[in-house]
């Protein structure tokens, strides 16, 4: 076989595309033709076989699962908020700690009203 | 009517545009839904592959560089082929898969017209493609489908350029070697 053959095949074989000489080639040479012909028709077979018809509004429902998905991430932030305090405070520690600083506030509170508002008036 | 570049589109949602992603949806629906048969029959979770490989492509769209060298379509493809096999594999029915899409049995090779007297050409032909191991079948549906060049087909597989030519190539020869005995040896005449 010739080697302009041999390539042009080769490169046919696995759908590459041609240069311009091997094109050429492919149009004159028989054997070579033939074999173009053949590797067309069953690309187109492998092609036509796989046509899976896209259903009606495909793309509107994509872009409505777009859409979704984006005001969901918007309200993902603040119910991770939520969420997070509402799994520390189910934690004793935690509990324990929000208490013992509420209650360290309140007694500052009372200390300020005693050393700040009720010493000073008498 | 001129094709508006992939690029500039990408850019158009990137600037909040999303008439512009539209349009690539558009674009590229009917190559997704060709690329996920080939690998997976069931048209429910074809189209549902399908809609997740188009969200992850929005979302993670400034992620894609044109500059990189891999076109729009090469990237997106990659991604529903991802997909696909994640997919599949989290359902462990790939094996189960092929034999109710493409039947355990072998193709009958007893005459030329039996299968075509059941059967329309199409099913024959899916079902010899789905007789390929699977590493050859996407290359070679993709090499089928809308002229992908050989680069992008390894960019999509993630293997070297000569992987994908050795598996289009032997993909090719076994294809033929089930279809010449069925379809007969002008199946191209038959088109």
């Amino acid at each position: 076989m010739a080697k302009i053959c041999e390539e042009t095949q080769s490169l046919i074989a696995v759908g590459a595309e041609l240069s311009s000489q091997g094109a050429e080639h492919a149009k004159s040479c028989g054997k070579c033709s033939l074999l173009l012909s053949e590797y067309q028709s069953l690309a187109l077979l492998v092609s036509d076989s796989m046509d899976f018809e896209v259903p009606s509004g495909f793309a509107d429902a994509v872009m409505n699962k777009i859409e979704m998905e984006e005001k969901s991430l918007q309200n993902d932030w603040l119910q991770k908020c939520v969420s997070t305090f509402e799994r520390l405070m189910a934690i004793p520690q935690t509990q324990y700690l929000a208490l013992g600083l509420g209650g360290a506030v309140s007694l500052l509170n009372l200390a300020k009203f005693v050393f700040f508002v009720l010493i000073p008036v008498q | 009517m001129t094709r508006v570049d992939d690029n500039f589109l990408v850019q158009q949602t990137l600037n909040g545009n999303k008439n512009a992603f539209r349009f690539l949806v558009l674009r590229y629906q009917k190559p997704i839904f060709k690329i996920l048969g080939a690998l997976i029959y069931d048209k429910q979770m074809v189209e549902e592959i399908a809609q997740e490989a188009f969200l992850r492509a929005y979302k993670s769209l400034s992620s894609f560089d044109p500059n990189l060298g891999a076109s729009f379509s090469t990237w997106l493809f990659t991604i529903a082929r991802n997909l696909a096999f994640n997919e599949l594999d989290k359902r462990k029915i790939r094996k189960a898969n092929d034999e109710k899409i493409f039947g355990s049995e072998e193709l009958s090779t007893d005459g030329p017209d039996k299968d075509l007297e059941s059967t329309q050409t199409n099913t024959v032909v899916r079902k010899a493609v789905g007789q390929l191991p699977k590493e050859f079948r996407m290359a070679v549906v993709l090499s089928c489908l809308e002229g992908h060049s050989i680069s992008e087909i390894a960019q999509i597989e993630g293997c070297s350029e000569g992987t994908v030519k050795s598996r289009i190539f032997r993909g090719k020869q076994m294809l033929r070697g089930f279809l010449i005995p069925i379809l007969g040896d002008g199946y191209g005449k038959n088109l």
